[in-house]
């Protein structure tokens, strides 16, 4: 096990709030967050509340520019928060740290120095693991993203699908309380993307690891989450939260169309900013 | 441009058929046919060609025209001086020094630049004095602190190393402050994420991605090491145990050794062909390897 550095005292702890679940992961609580531009504060995001159950997948949606790459870095730790309070397992996400691994979008986040294996085996040895307890764990899950013949390669050597498999087989090996994903598929083709999106279905529910999923597609979106939430043009709120049930993941059928639609109209109801949606939506 | 397309379109074709087929003996047709061109053949055998071209015509020249051979040596008169040199221990003991102080100059501006740096990506107060420091001292030819050395330290080796130091600093501190502030953003971000320290994140993540612009660094930095060192061995004359180089050079000009002040030449240039082939080999190894370098 990875375990989350020992929980500090005072600043991180959030105050219990009387509302919340017992089984609450995350907890974004009218979240606020903005950039300084030339001296001037824009809101990205405006206020922003959601949970997150324990094992559930969760995406976050929403026209381009809304915020949810911005709310995706505040929770992993890039990020201050301008007013709210984000909490996972109840300690505030102040700092970046392993107990909330993040899969970025680019290919490079790999360390090019290092082969396959010790992209995923170095992040656990960094975190107390002896040498050959944290290879045979990266093993373990590179295996099930389909890189077992690949250990040895360096980076370069790989296509872009099999370097965003390495990094999501590094974010689980690292066994965080949870998993954030920045649009990982978003600069592939669609065949690895649909390959990837099935893998990472298989391993999700292998090893019930909690995820917020970020994208702009509404058809990874329904594939992959448990439920949507769709954001608003900046500076953003909730629009609302999608439930999609098991019928709705057959892509094609009746249900799987009506979620679509449904979650088209939320996104466009503003009619701008979303292009790369609308060609999606009417393929 | 539509007009001018053409013209390219056809040049782009000649020289497409100009490339010849890969001359690799499996991919050859039945009769195996040599190909002589001098684009076929192998890198190192075309280099080997130059300077067999380039002593050819050295020994032409000297041949033919009758230079005074007290104003410039055949090929095989540098040679025989070569050997001799080099077997009666002169010209080796020479090299020795000069490599020994090149080699503590290196070490010490090296350490010095990496603290530097380090210090640097810490603080903005490092930042602020590598930037002035770097832009004052880097076009400051290090020959120049010479003089103050030697009134500091005295005619002893610390004074050369000293100066040589002062030469290899800016050009690796330079360079490796450019690879650290252009280094990779998202690994950066993942170093953190995974949990990484300031001391983990500089020497095992910003390190390695400085390292193209490191090696760039080095190789400056060992140039201006050689020249300032010959230099300085010119104008300083025997430090502690005896001449290097540059004094070896100036010492047979003293008696009129013509043949040997081309061996010292030759010496230096050969050294500095085979520290270009160690950092060819090193960057195979590392930056080529890893994707880093094209």
């Amino acid at each position: 096990m990875v375990h989350p550095s020992p929980l500090r005292a005072d600043p991180e702890r959030a105050v219990p709030q009387p509302d919340e679940r017992p089984d609450t992961l995350l907890s974004v609580s009218h979240a606020s967050i903005g950039y300084w531009v030339n001296g001037t504060f824009a809101r990205a995001v405006a206020d922003v509340s959601f949970d997150v159950t324990a094992g559930e997948t969760i995406m976050l949606i929403g026209p381009s520019g809304c915020g949810k790459s911005t709310l995706l870095k505040t929770i992993a730790g890039f990020l201050e928060l301008a007013d709210g309070t984000i909490t996972v397992a109840g300690r505030r996400t102040l700092a970046p740290g392993p107990d909330r691994a993040v899969v970025f979008q680019e290919f490079d986040q790999l360390f090019p120095w290092r082969d396959v294996l010790d992209n995923v085996a170095y992040p656990l040895r960094r975190n107390g693991r002896k040498r050959s307890d944290a290879d045979q764990q990266a093993r373990r899950y590179l295996e099930m993203m389909g890189l077992s013949r690949a250990l040895d390669r360096h980076p370069h050597q790989l296509s872009g699908g099999m370097k965003q498999r390495v990094a999501i087989a590094r974010a689980f090996a690292l066994e965080p309380v949870m998993l954030l994903m920045d649009e990982p598929f978003g600069a592939l083709d669609a065949l690895t993307r649909a390959r990837l999106q099935a893998e990472l279905n298989a391993i999700a529910k292998r090893t019930g690891v909690t995820i917020l999923f970020v994208t702009h597609s509404i058809e990874e979106a329904i594939v992959l989450g448990d439920r949507v939430v769709v954001l608003t043009d900046p500076p953003s709120v909730v629009r609302e939260t999608v439930q999609i049930t098991d019928e709705a993941k057959v892509v094609g059928s009746e249900e799987y169309r009506s979620v679509r639609t449904h979650l088209g109209s939320l996104l466009h109801r503003d009619g701008k900013g979303a292009d790369e949606d609308v060609a999606e939506f009417t393929d | 441009m539509s007009l001018s397309s053409p013209t390219e379109q056809s040049t782009i074709t000649r020289t497409e058929g100009d490339v010849p087929a890969p001359p690799s003996a499996d991919a050859a047709p039945p009769r195996s046919v040599r190909d002589w061109r001098w684009g076929a053949m192998p890198v190192w055998l075309r280099r080997v060609l130059v300077v067999v071209l380039l002593l050819t015509g050295w020994q032409l020249y000297v041949t033919i025209s009758g230079v005074n051979p007290l104003l410039f040596s055949s090929p095989a008169d540098v040679g025989r001086a070569l050997v001799a040199g080099f077997q009666n221990g002169e010209l080796l003991r020479a090299t020795g020094t000069t490599m020994r102080v090149l080699l503590l100059g290196m070490l010490f501006g090296s350490l010095i630049a990496v603290v530097l740096t380090t210090l640097a990506v810490w603080t903005r107060f490092g930042e602020d004095v590598l930037v002035v420091f770097s832009s004052m001292l880097n076009p400051l030819p290090s020959i120049a602190v010479l003089p103050l050395a030697i009134l500091w330290f005295g005619l002893s080796e610390t004074a050369l190393v000293f100066v040589v130091a002062n030469a290899v600093i800016w050009p690796i501190a330079i360079n490796v402050n450019t690879g650290f502030r252009t280094a990779n953003r998202t690994i950066i971000a993942v170093g953190r994420n995974i949990g990484l320290k300031r001391w983990r994140m500089i020497s095992e993540v910003l390190f390695p991605a400085a390292l193209p612009h490191t090696i760039s660094g080095v190789k400056t930095a060992w140039a201006f090491g050689w020249r300032t060192i010959v230099a300085s061995e010119l104008v300083f004359g025997v430090a502690g145990g005896g001449g290097g180089l540059g004094y070896f050079i100036n010492n047979s000009r003293y008696y009129l050794d013509i043949p040997d002040v081309f061996a010292g030449l030759v010496t230096i240039a050969v050294i500095g062909l085979l520290i270009d082939m160690v950092f060819i080999l090193i960057e195979r190894r590392t930056v080529v390897r890893w994707g880093m370098k094209t």
